[in-house]
């Protein structure tokens, strides 16, 4: 379990499709010979791209960037500089992709650059067929038109259903975030808890629907993904404030919060209890209590051979970002802590979550994960979900973070920032010292 | 659902005026910047940031409401001001809040939370300065 699933979207799918029979074309059109390969775009789109760009032995020189918290700073491998910096001179390929290609593509062309020439769009041909000149397509048009139907009568089967009663879309099949929102949501309905919260929660995934049952959440409908963050979602740009359906997390239905975000000290806490639920008091989080199994988890420590109180579990995976710590450098650590006398286990929450090597592999199911921590006693791991979840468990927590990443940096997902959680030790790895930190958080194991 | 399709149908319809509308603007380059809320003094900014930052906008067509009877603007080196009645103003965003999510040149400027989120509370909390959400959250400046 890590707390956050992977998701492709089938934009992603049709992106990545797209980007790359552009590269092949451009690459038979020997367009990048000779040349150094920039890119500009989404940050999370920079991977996929890259290995795009080298599975066709293509290398890329460096990033670009207009946010001057991610200039200086390694992605994929590859260092960030401002978009401003990019010198206009024919040793240069660029290639823009992802939301802001049209201001970028602006930008390029003030400081002239050309297009086709000097800077090629990628995937451009899904921008031109759905629209030109602020106008979507017939056909587009007519998706859009019918995602919104299809929602809307979704969305009365619910009311047939449900009454009256308002409704949450947690479109977004994120653990950490329902926990966020759970742990807030009950002041606005001037409660104590969920379970007196009158309210359904619609959700996208098991994994999420499971993690509210055991929060308390008295109705709960889930439906699929694709149905929730598009049919729902377009109904709800359309139908506003005629609908009794607000949108749980902060993203989905506008971008100005996420906009914001690298301007400020905004935390992913403001985002929820102040963005999205309009608290704006002293509210201090509700923490639910997680189910106490211990017959269970006493039975899975002992078919694990792992030692009650001194036991690490490595938390090694997330699903919304590739952690930059390797396999090699988790393992010695796992070997570093055995010899110190503690049992040492993975969290996999899937049969894509190898155990890493010389460790044991837990599958700690939703319902144990703090129980479970607390009888080990020790937790390290990269951001995820899951921290979320474990946050108030009495086991000693050594959290880490990506420098400037965008889905896990310690600005804005910190809990010391937050004020949320307790006995958390924060690392910011900068993806160049990871040894340091992971010897860092060894020290502290050595001193006992 | 056609018992209860009747109120989508008219947001869609109004919506398709929305798109009309804007196909009629031939508008084919820079940014369309709707400001739909009857709020001179956002207008008044949002014009500032525009006429300051054109660079990254283009030539950009603002709509604003033809309410706004204190709001006295004229068409500015690569602004073009429409003034819109409500009924067709609440067209074009209808229009406008499905389209943003593909053409991120076309901007909504409100602090309503149907159409922005709770945007006020960031600022009223201080967290945030009222021109950062301007600027950042509503018009997406970047760099």
């Amino acid at each position: 379990m890590n707390g956050k699933d992977t998701i492709w979207s089938k934009e992603d799918i049709v992106f990545i499709e797209e980007a790359q029979k552009d590269i092949i074309k451009l690459k038979k059109e020997r367009v990048f010979d000779g040349k150094s390969i920039v890119l500009i775009g989404s940050w999370i789109k920079h991977e996929q791209v890259k290995d795009m760009l080298e599975v066709n032995g293509l290398n890329v020189s460096f990033i670009a960037d207009n946010n001057p918290q991610k200039q200086g700073i390694m992605k994929a491998g590859v260092i960030t500089r401002s978009v401003e910096s990019i010198e206009n001179n024919d040793s240069l390929r660029i290639l823009v992709y992802g939301y802001h290609s049209g201001e970028i593509c602006t930008q390029l062309q003030k400081n002239g650059f050309k297009r086709e020439q000097d800077y090629f769009i990628l995937a451009s041909s899904l921008q031109q067929e759905k629209i030109a000149g602020h106008v979507l397509n017939d056909r587009t048009w007519k998706e859009y038109k019918e995602c919104a139907e299809r929602g809307y009568y979704s969305y009365c089967k619910m009311r047939e259903i449900y009454g009256d009663i308002s409704m949450w879309l947690m479109h977004q099949p994120s653990l950490g975030d329902l926990y966020m929102f759970s742990i807030f949501l009950p002041y606005v309905y001037g409660k104590n808890n969920i379970s007196e919260c009158d309210c359904l929660l619609i959700v996208s995934r098991n994994s999420t629907k499971k993690l509210a049952e055991i929060i308390g959440y008295k109705n709960i409908e889930l439906i699929p993904l694709e149905e929730a963050s598009k049919d729902w979602l377009f109904m709800m740009r359309l139908m506003g404030d005629k609908v009794n359906v607000r949108n749980a997390v902060f993203h989905g239905l506008s971008n100005s919060f996420l906009s914001i975000v690298p301007y400020s000290s905004l935390t992913f806490r403001d985002g929820i209890e102040k963005f999205v639920l309009g608290l704006n008091g002293n509210t201090k989080p509700l923490y639910p209590i997680f189910p106490s199994r211990e017959k269970h988890i006493k039975k899975q420590f002992k078919e694990l051979n792992l030692i009650e109180d001194r036991t690490v579990v490595i938390s090694p995976y997330a699903g919304h970002f590739v952690p930059a710590i390797t396999d090699e450098q988790w393992k010695m650590m796992a070997i570093r802590l055995k010899q110190m006398g503690y049992s040492v286990c993975t969290n996999c929450g899937s049969p894509d979550e190898k155990p890493i090597e010389g460790t044991v592999s837990a599958y700690i199911d939703l319902r144990d994960c703090i129980a479970f921590m607390e009888r080990a006693g020790y937790f390290i791991g990269v951001r995820s979900g899951l921290c979320d979840l474990i946050c108030m468990s009495e086991c000693k927590k050594h959290i880490i973070y990506e420098k400037n990443a965008t889905n896990n940096s310690i600005a804005f997902f910190g809990f010391q920032n937050m004020r949320i959680g307790k006995n958390i030790v924060e690392y910011e790895n900068d993806r160049i010292n990871t040894n340091l930190i992971m010897n860092e958080i060894l020290e502290t194991f050595s001193r006992g | 659902m056609s018992n209860t399709s009747g109120e989508l149908e008219k947001e869609i319809e109004k919506a398709e005026r929305g798109r009309k509308y804007i196909t009629d603007l031939k508008h084919n380059q820079g940014a369309i910047v709707l400001c739909p809320d009857n709020d001179v003094s956002l207008i008044e900014s949002v014009v500032s940031v525009l006429y300051k930052m054109k660079m990254q906008f283009g030539n950009v067509i603002l709509i604003v409401p033809d309410g706004c009877a204190s709001l006295n603007l004229k068409d500015m080196d690569q602004i073009r001001i429409i003034k819109l009645p409500d009924e067709l103003m609440q067209a074009v965003l209808n229009y406008a809040l499905l389209a943003r999510h593909l053409d991120r040149s076309i901007k909504i400027v409100s602090m309503n939370e149907r159409i922005n989120g709770i945007l006020n509370i960031l600022y009223e909390s201080e967290l945030v300065t009222e021109d950062t959400v301007i600027q950042r959250g509503l018009l997406e400046l970047v760099g």
